[in-house]
């Protein structure tokens, strides 16, 4: 085919900087939130999914199987939990872990309004095995019974203080009483990343109760399966147990959230689409004046797939060059920040598949910005377009 | 046989009920390197006239063959193709591209040919040369002045060497002194180059440059000017013509 | 558009899970003895044992090695059989299910959510069919000859497992499921 050279595109975009400048922008900000709802999507996402081979089950109380919150699971049950026979052991270490789950009100130190609720879990040093997720980062585990407390990389986002207040050494206040932050850790795209970690007993302490919110053990698939876990719970009706592998516990909060991510996704679209339409605007106005032009190329022997290309080249780079800045934005602006919800928080992701999208909608949005104004344009006659 | 052939030319455009006839039934024989020069009241027919020819609008009636092809018949690409070789067209507003300087101006018919690189870059300089504005092959449309302008665009209408110039009102923008130098510019096209010229003209000096003039009324050939339209030239020539609506 | 496609799975799964609901729903006069697959012969028994007690009344003398006969309810909890086990829990029949408080926008009326978790665990047991090895056999009871959430039925069976916190384990020799 015969084309226009692709430079006469790049310099009909330079002929107006100002509104180039607009446009390149304004695909920038459309971009930039798709970038923005594609991160909360895939976040909430990814922090309510687990690995495929994840073979861990949570033991709940009987009747709490949405929120380990609710549940409670007798330390009597515990014990006999550990002596299933599937549990995986390593090095003398069997790999089950007690939790108690508490949302509490933290504070740090400087701050002088109300903590904000923020999950708490106290674990024995058998969570780091079975979470394995789990890396420290930074400091120890906490010592019982010293007052010492761990924190998840998303807490200060959580709680909504900068980094630093969560140094090691600073202190967080529960209930007024000060507690030191002996280690910092990371479990990306989990929910464990939002939470505060300390030793079992010292929460049941702070929580006033006795018992235990679940267990979570990790099986060992060569010695056995979920049913075994389940059949535990279906015969020892006296524990009150239910078992649940944790890939459902977290599959069920993601369709519990399904409603938000969708309407996350509708608010997006709406205002991508307006954003579309205003690029129209703009392209519709910015090609009507190039009628004549458009008419001497016809003239001069162009056809006009190849006119309608170097239109649509012009406003695909315009837009390629947004969703490119938005890109860059994204990642260093957006990844990574807390998005607090309901039962805790959860990082924004902008990753490779996040970015992608970006930009496949920045090439849309330049495709489909242009086509209209450009068909519009070609539909004119060219002795119209001449005297236009 | 004649070089441009039009029998019963007929170009019709209906609007709701009422009809307008720009061309009524034109009989026209063109000859290979003439030079005509078309005349003729606003509206009279003269731009449709010379976009049959270059094949910009279709006829709605009659024949009209160019070197024999009949034109009408050519679907829209191929019509762009024989016009990119047979067709210059020279506007009275020049129609350069802005963002190209006057060299990419004139090269720009010229990249939808297949030749090699040294080859348009030769045609280019060589067009440029004819024109008389090589020295300003650098510039861009918003640096030359208007005659400058319509230079740069005749260059770019003869690069591809085609057979037949069109120009409609070249000199219907640029003062007296301008006007001159193009249209002795074309008249050297038509000598020297031998190229067959069709100018559509208020400017009744034109017709000193032409080998013949004729004009048009209500989209028919009149053998002559009639007193009325040849006071309304009169006062039309000197200096800038009228433009059509 | 991952929302749509997503919408479009989401839909899909609905449409689904409802032909299946169906398909599997009890069919009527399917008869209770002999139709089940893989569970021992005679398990399944065509007509009421006589001598049946309602289970709250047998749980609360009842003792490791003694021969039960009981009439109960298959739930108590959300998930009253295990996938893949012959094992599944049943609760006295004189508890309220869900859906006999007109709770109609409860999906799991078999959970006996509105009964106190004490008063369910005190009328619960576990019923399971073990082969030669002790162990559950390695079948699901749902479906097998009309067993069947919220179904009442009689159970003929050894208690091998019992204490006063709420455990009772029955392997049954007997199953009978009432029609209607
Ligand atoms: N696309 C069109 N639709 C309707 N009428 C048209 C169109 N193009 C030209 N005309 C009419 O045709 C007549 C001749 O136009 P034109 O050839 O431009 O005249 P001239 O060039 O002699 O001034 C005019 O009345 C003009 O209004
Ligand atoms: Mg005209």
């Amino acid at each position: 085919m015969r084309l226009l050279p692709f430079d006469y595109a790049t310099r009909n975009l330079g002929r107006s900087p100002g509104r180039l400048v607009l446009a390149v922008l304004g695909s920038a900000l459309v971009v930039l939130l798709v970038i923005a709802s594609a991160a909360f999507v895939r976040g909430m996402g990814s922090s309510l999914s687990l690995p495929e081979e994840n073979s861990n089950v949570i033991f709940l109380g009987a009747g709490s199987e949405e929120s380990v919150e609710r549940s409670e699971v007798s330390t009597r049950a515990a014990e006999v939990v550990a002596t299933l026979p599937s549990v995986r052991t390593r090095l003398g270490e069997r790999y089950v872990s007690p939790e108690v789950h508490i949302a509490l009100a933290i504070r740090t130190e400087e701050s002088q309004v109300e903590g904000r609720l923020t999950p708490v879990r106290g674990v024995r040093p058998t969570a780091y095995l079975v979470h394995s997720q789990v890396h420290i980062v930074g400091g120890r585990t906490p010592t019982p019974g010293a007052d010492e407390l761990m924190v998840g990389g998303l807490v200060g986002g959580q709680l909504g203080v900068d980094a630093s207040r969560l140094a090691l050494g600073k202190t967080l206040l529960i209930d007024g009483r000060p507690w030191s932050i002996v280690g910092h850790f990371r479990a990306p795209h989990t929910v464990m990343d939002a939470e505060i970690w300390m030793a079992l007993t010292d929460l049941q302490v702070v929580g006033q109760r006795d018992d235990l919110s679940c267990v979570v053990v990790t099986l060992d698939p060569a010695l056995g399966d979920f049913t075994d876990a389940e059949v535990l719970a279906a015969q020892r009706l006296d524990l009150e147990l239910t078992a649940m592998r944790e890939v459902d516990y977290y599959g069920a909060l993601a369709r519990f959230y399904a409603p938000i991510r969708a309407m996350v996704l509708v608010t997006a679209s709406l205002i991508a689409l307006g954003g579309i339409l205003g690029g129209l605007n703009t392209m519709v106005a910015a090609f009507a004046a190039r009628v004549r032009e458009v008419g001497t190329l016809q003239v001069l022997g162009y056809p006009r797939r190849a006119i309608i290309l170097s239109f649509v080249q012009e406003s695909v780079i315009v837009a390629a060059t947004g969703a490119l800045i938005a890109g860059v934005v994204g990642k260093l602006l957006l990844d990574g920040i807390a998005v607090r919800f309901s039962m805790g928080a959860f990082g924004l992701v902008v990753d490779a598949p996040v970015l992608a999208i970006g930009i496949a909608a920045g090439i849309i949005l330049g495709i489909v910005g242009a086509l209209p104004p450009t068909l519009r344009c070609m539909k004119l006659p060219v002795g119209q377009a001449l005297r236009g | 046989m004649s070089l441009i052939e039009c029998r019963q030319l007929t170009k019709k455009y209906t609007r709701g009920d009422n009809e307008i006839i720009p061309l009524d039934e034109l009989d026209l024989s063109i000859e290979a390197g003439a030079f005509l020069a078309l005349m003729g009241p606003s509206g009279s027919g003269k731009t449709t006239l010379l976009n049959l020819i270059a094949g910009i609008d279709r006829p709605t009636a009659g024949e009209l063959r160019v070197e024999g092809t009949d034109i009408a018949r050519l679907s829209r690409s191929k019509l762009a193709r024989w016009r990119s070789t047979h067709i210059g067209y020279i506007f009275q507003l020049y129609h350069l591209v802005p963002v190209l300087t006057a060299y990419e101006n004139v090269e720009l018919p010229l990249l939808i040919q297949p030749i090699s690189r040294k080859e348009r870059h030769a045609r280019v300089a060589q067009a440029l040369e004819l024109a008389g504005i090589a020295d300003r092959h650098d510039h861009y449309p918003r640096q030359l002045s208007g005659g400058q302008e319509q230079r740069v665009a005749i260059a770019r209408s003869l690069v591809t060497d085609p057979p037949i110039l069109l120009a409609d009102e070249p000199t219907g923008d640029l003062d007296r002194a301008s006007s001159k130098a193009i249209l002795e510019l074309l008249l050297r096209l038509n000598t020297e180059l031998g190229k067959t010229l069709i100018i559509v003209t208020h400017d009744p000096t034109t017709t000193h440059y032409a080998k013949e003039t004729l004009h048009l009324e209500k989209g028919r050939l009149v053998s002559e000017a009639p007193p009325a339209l040849a006071a309304e030239v009169k006062s039309a020539g000197d200096g800038r013509g009228e433009r059509d609506a | 558009m991952r929302g749509l496609i997503m919408f479009s799975v989401l839909m899909a799964t609905f449409a689904f899970a409802g032909c299946t609901t169906k398909d599997s729903a009890p069919k009527p006069g399917g008869a209770a003895g002999g139709v089940s697959s893989g569970l021992p012969d005679g398990i399944m028994l065509s007509s009421a044992p006589a001598d049946a007690k309602p289970l709250g009344e047998v749980k609360k003398s009842a003792k490791k090695g003694d021969k039960v006969t009981f009439v109960a309810r298959v739930g108590g909890t959300k998930h009253p059989f295990v996938d893949g086990r012959a094992t599944m829990i049943v609760i006295d029949s004189s508890l309220a299910a869900c859906d006999a408080l007109e709770d109609d926008d409860c999906a799991t009326p078999w959970d006996y959510c509105c009964e106190p978790r004490e008063s369910k665990t005190a009328n619960s047991a576990t019923v399971q069919i073990v082969g030669d090895d002790g162990k559950p056999l390695a079948l699901s009871l749902k479906g097998q000859g009309g067993i069947e959430e919220l179904v009442t039925i009689t159970v003929v069976g050894v208690v091998t497992e019992k204490n006063d916190e709420g455990l009772m384990v029955v392997n049954a020799s007997g199953v009978h499921v009432k029609k209607g």
